[in-house]
């Protein structure tokens, strides 16, 4: 079944690149969206191994800010170097944080990452001098090999999307991605087949926090400033709930749970501008309470239908 | 025969309870050595020390030449030492065959991020696992919508599938029906046979242990009290009161 | 994997339709006159920043319901876009797209705070598309930044707090021991350095005894107000505002801090109405500006009579500064494209000409003149005064009034704030003003 599932990819895409062609700010919602898609992917990883992170926004932030402080300290524009400095930076303090908070589960993991970013929250608005304190930070327009970039931006999201999806994909099928859903059902059975679970849960935090990196410098270069407000636990539940309406059982969820955010708030912005929260709140509720499963169990739905008519 | 696990002069105890009292017992090679005695003897303590599960306050288990008491479960299940649970241990949200793939990769080439856990070297030994107890058919189950006698099998199936020296078996027949249980104790020991694995299994029905026992420890308040053949020891009229009574 | 691939096969449908619903409209043709004149306005109506965000759009309401009720800009009528910045920079910078790319909509005034103007900064100058800013008072907005299209019809944070500084000086107040306590972030920040730097000026012997950030939103100031009263400082500054300063101000008079130190409550004028009597007698207050309802310059002004009339009608409120600072603003669009009508024989300006027309703007706002200088910064003048209880009134009013001119306090273009504070003449306060010398 390869060659249908890839073949869709391929037509949304293409689909992509002609609402992008369409519109200028089109793409630019399609960027921010499909970033945040790809931060919204670290969380769902995470929840595979039923643990849900209220911290999130820490990577997503750090990936923003480590792109912001290579254009600022070296003057650095190039798109691919600021973009690797976010995931870097993102990805080693995840090393970091990984190394203590794998240790525990449930409420405490969910708290003590919400604990780690919100401490860098405060640490970023009150370090004014260093950080631009709530005022944030700049970023350059990027340039690409020297040249402006113009839409690649854009086209440099949708491939890291592809890249990370495809990638995913792969690591999902391989015993380390099956041992994440182990770990959710039973972690002694998993160190009695001599699997450590808490390395298991290390690496997939590093991984993790690498795509909130990377979907973090990819939203501020789009974005083109920073602010404390990235670190703060709002951004943090805006990914878990990407993650959660798109549904963490399929790799396309997170994006499709992002897509749908977006929508609905522009949406919102543009035909009730006052009562946007309200909008988002009815559409998570709608979500979870006729499709629990998130987005990607839509296609469900209609079997639950015929067995709860049988 | 040469001894495979040894176990010097242990000491558990839990607050007051002393639940192994200076225990000594060697499992021989190659051997089936059953283990039996009352409920809160001190059997499943044992197994649990000797998996890494429990550090014991004193004494030491070798196995071979490698101290066990300080290394955790997966360090001790590396080294060649399986073990199978009373309650089943099971991926509940992975098929049957999954469960088993996921035992055979964690042998050897678990951290690959990029192989498939279908490989074909996986497919095939994990396959065979469930062939040796006969659970072919419930390859694509569930593991949460099994009965509990397969999940019993599947749980021992995965202990195989890591193609240990030693293995535990926690009351491998307990909470199963009598018709299933000799059934599944039919298969595991003809497989462990066939495979040559040294066992160790906790056993309350005297039936089993008489039927597939090399050996049996005797265990009464941590202690071990007896050790030999079975038709010897179970003839014995004070053991045989002290297991039953309790029983 | 059947199984999976359908998933997917609906997922994508789901992307599809959302991708394709966020197509923008159909294209109008540029250039012509349009049938009505859109104007974004970026502005807080939820969250706690919309204690000053809402009374500016409730005044952006106003305006352009009498903008139009005029006939509008040559007959052409005009529609405010509103966007929430509580939604987040991210959104904010993407509502500003859209409302450019794909409403089409030629001029903005945005935005309230200073992390929002400081994004939005760029991409207006990127889809060329003027901006006017209009409360949001961060320095840095024009600091070494050479924009074309944005341009700010506020002061920044150093006019607005030499304004206090000098006030003191030249009431010859005791500065030799000051106490600050702002709220953590820039605004907080930005004003204390501006203030105890300008004291220390002309009192090099004044002294910051204590100096205390308490996060935004902080439900209690019991610890900062102890530590202040245990500092025993001359005078407290604060910049506070909106339920900070409500609550700071309420937990701090039953402990009688305000008659331990001299106060000066910055932005205290706009909790007169939650205080009334109760608000400490003889603090140092203005309005960032020259925003006060009540200033002779406001009184004499019919335009400025007739929106705080409407305005009390409406919403049962008397105006704060936020609401005159929003209402000036719109008048800036208003005389920006008047005058691009002007001079364009009456040809409806693009968005280069209304930025052309935008550079060196002088307008007669609601509180007073406004003039866009070279570097695009807003020049008003800065009121400030004391509190004081008055027969007859349930609020105080601010008395022992001053107008400092905004060219006397504003830093000359390009100059580095801090820099220039620390080489003011020395005779600079005799130049100013005196307090007093304003209104009755």
């Amino acid at each position: 079944m390869k060659g249908p599932r890839a073949l869709l990819w391929v037509c949304l895409a293409a689909a992509a690149v002609a609402v992008a062609l369409a519109s200028p700010w089109a793409s630019f919602i399609l960027t921010v969206a499909l970033a945040k898609g790809l931060a919204a992917l670290g969380v769902a990883l995470l929840l595979r191994a039923g643990l849900m992170s209220l911290g999130h926004a820490l990577f997503y932030a750090a990936g923003g800010y480590g792109a912001a402080y290579l254009a600022r300290w070296l003057g650095v524009t190039d798109l691919l170097l600021l973009l690797g400095a976010g995931f870097l930076s993102a990805t080693v303090l995840g090393l970091f944080t990984g190394a203590v908070l794998v240790r525990y589960r449930a409420i405490f993991f969910a708290m003590l990452n919400l604990a780690a970013s919100m401490v860098f929250f405060s640490l970023v608005t009150k370090l004014y001098n260093l950080t631009g304190g709530s005022d944030g930070m700049p970023l350059p327009v990027p340039t690409m090999f020297g040249l402006k970039p113009g839409q690649g931006l854009f086209y440099l999201t949708l491939a890291c999307v592809f890249v990370c999806a495809g990638g995913l994909r792969r690591y999902l099928d391989s015993a380390m991605g099956q041992g994440l859903g182990a770990i959710a059902t039973n972690e002694i059975r998993l160190e009695y087949l001599g699997i450590s679970v808490n390395g298991l849960l290390f690496v997939n935090y590093a991984i993790s926090a690498g795509l909130g990196g990377l979907g973090g410098a990819l939203a501020a270069i789009a974005i083109g400033h920073v602010t404390p407000e990235l670190f703060f636990w709002t951004t943090s539940a805006q990914l878990l709930l990407g993650a959660a309406l798109g549904g963490a059982g399929s790799v396309a969820g997170p994006f499709a749970g992002m897509l749908l955010l977006e929508g609905v708030r522009t949406a919102a912005s543009q035909y009730a501008p006052l009562l946007w929260e309200m909008a988002m709140g009815l559409c998570a509720l709608a979500v979870a309470l006729f499709v629990p499963q998130g987005l990607s169990g839509i296609v469900d739905l209609p079997q639950q239908w015929k067995r709860a008519v049988q | 025969m040469k001894p495979i696990l040894k176990a010097e002069d242990l000491q558990v105890a839990f607050g007051g309870v002393i639940a192994a009292d200076r225990v000594n017992l060697t499992v021989l090679a190659d051997e089936v050595l059953a283990i039996v005695g009352s409920n809160g003897s001190g059997k499943t303590t044992f197994v649990n020390v000797c998996t890494g599960y429990i550090k014991p306050r004193r004494g030491e288990v070798y196995f071979g030449n490698t101290a066990l008491s300080r290394l955790h479960p997966r360090a001790i299940t590396r080294l060649g030492i399986a073990r199978a649970f009373q309650i089943p241990q099971l991926f509940a949200e992975h098929t049957v065959l999954e469960n088993l793939l996921l035992a055979a990769a964690a042998r050897r080439g678990f951290w690959r991020p990029f192989s498939a856990i279908s490989r074909p070297c996986y497919l095939e030994e994990a396959r065979e696992a469930l062939g040796l107890l006969g659970l072919e058919g419930c390859a694509s189950q569930r593991a949460a919508q099994l009965s509990e006698g397969t999940r019993k099998l599947v749980d021992i199936a995965m202990a195989l599938a890591l193609r240990p020296r030693l293995l535990f078996m926690d009351e491998p027949t307990s909470g199963v029906s009598s018709d299933e249980a000799i059934v599944i104790m039919e298969a595991v020991m003809g497989a462990l046979a066939r495979a040559g694995i040294t066992t160790v299994f906790v056993e309350h029905d005297m039936e089993m242990v008489r039927r597939y026992a090399h050996r049996v420890a005797v265990w009464e308040s941590g202690r071990v009290v007896a050790q030999g053949q079975p038709h010897g020891i179970l003839h014995d009229s004070q053991i045989r009161e002290s297991i039953a009574g309790m029983a | 994997m059947q199984h999976y691939s359908r998933k997917t096969a609906s997922l994508a449908g789901v992307l599809f339709g959302l991708v394709f619903g966020l197509l923008p409209q159909a294209a109008w043709g540029a250039g012509e006159r349009p049938a009505q004149l859109k104007v974004g306005v970026f502005t807080f109506v939820s969250g706690p920043a919309a204690s000053y965000g809402m009374p500016a759009k409730n005044a952006a309401d106003l305006m352009f319901e009498s903008l139009n009720a005029g006939g509008g800009l040559a007959g052409v009528r005009l529609e405010p876009v509103f966007v929430d910045e509580a939604q987040g920079t991210d959104a904010v910078v993407s509502e500003f797209r859209r409302l450019v790319t794909s409403r089409h909509v030629p001029v903005m005034i945005a935005a309230l705070s200073s992390a929002n103007c400081l994004a939005l900064a760029p991409v207006a100058e990127q889809l060329k598309t003027p901006m006017i800013a209009w409360n949001c008072d961060t320095h840095h907005l024009f600091l070494k930044k050479k924009y074309r299209y944005v341009f700010r019809a506020n002061t920044s944070t150093v006019p607005e707090f030499v304004a206090y500084a000098a006030y003191l000086l030249q009431k010859k107040a005791d500065v030799s021991r000051v106490g600050i306590i702002d709220p953590d972030y820039a605004f907080g920040h930005d004003a204390a350095v501006i203030f105890s730097e300008t004291l220390r000026r002309f009192r090099p012997d004044s002294k910051l005894v204590v100096e205390l950030y308490p996060r935004l939103g902080s439900p209690s100031y019991s610890t900062e107000i102890s530590r202040l009263l245990a500092a025993h400082p001359a005078v407290i500054f604060t910049n506070f505002w909106g339920a900070d300063l409500e609550n700071f101000v309420r937990q701090a008079l039953p402990r009688k801090l305000f008659s331990q130190s001299l106060a000066v409550i910055a932005l205290g004028t706009t909790v007169f109405e939650e205080f009334g009597q109760r608000f400490p007698q003889g603090a140092v207050v203005g309005v960032l500006g020259d925003g006060w309802y009540h200033s002779p310059a406001v009184r004499a002004n019919p335009q400025a009579q007739r929106f705080i009339k409407n305005y009390q009608e409406r919403f049962h409120q008397v105006p704060v500064f936020p609401a005159f600072k929003m209402a000036n603003a719109v008048l800036v669009v208003e005389a920006a494209y008047r005058r691009a009508l002007r001079e364009n024989k009456g040809q409806w300006p693009d968005s280069e000409r209304l930025a052309r027309a935008l550079e060196g703007l002088r307008v007669k706002t609601l509180t007073g003149p406004l003039t866009l200088r070279a570097d695009h910064d807003g020049l008003t003048d800065q009121i400030v005064g004391v509190s004081r209880n008055v027969a007859g009134s349930p609020y105080p009013v601010m008395a022992d009034m001053v107008r400092y001119p905004g060219e006397l306090v504003t830093p000359p273009v390009d100059a580095d704030p801090i820099q220039w504070i620390k080489t003011l003449p020395a005779d600079y306060l005799e130049r100013l003003p005196k307090p007093g010398s304003y209104g009755p």
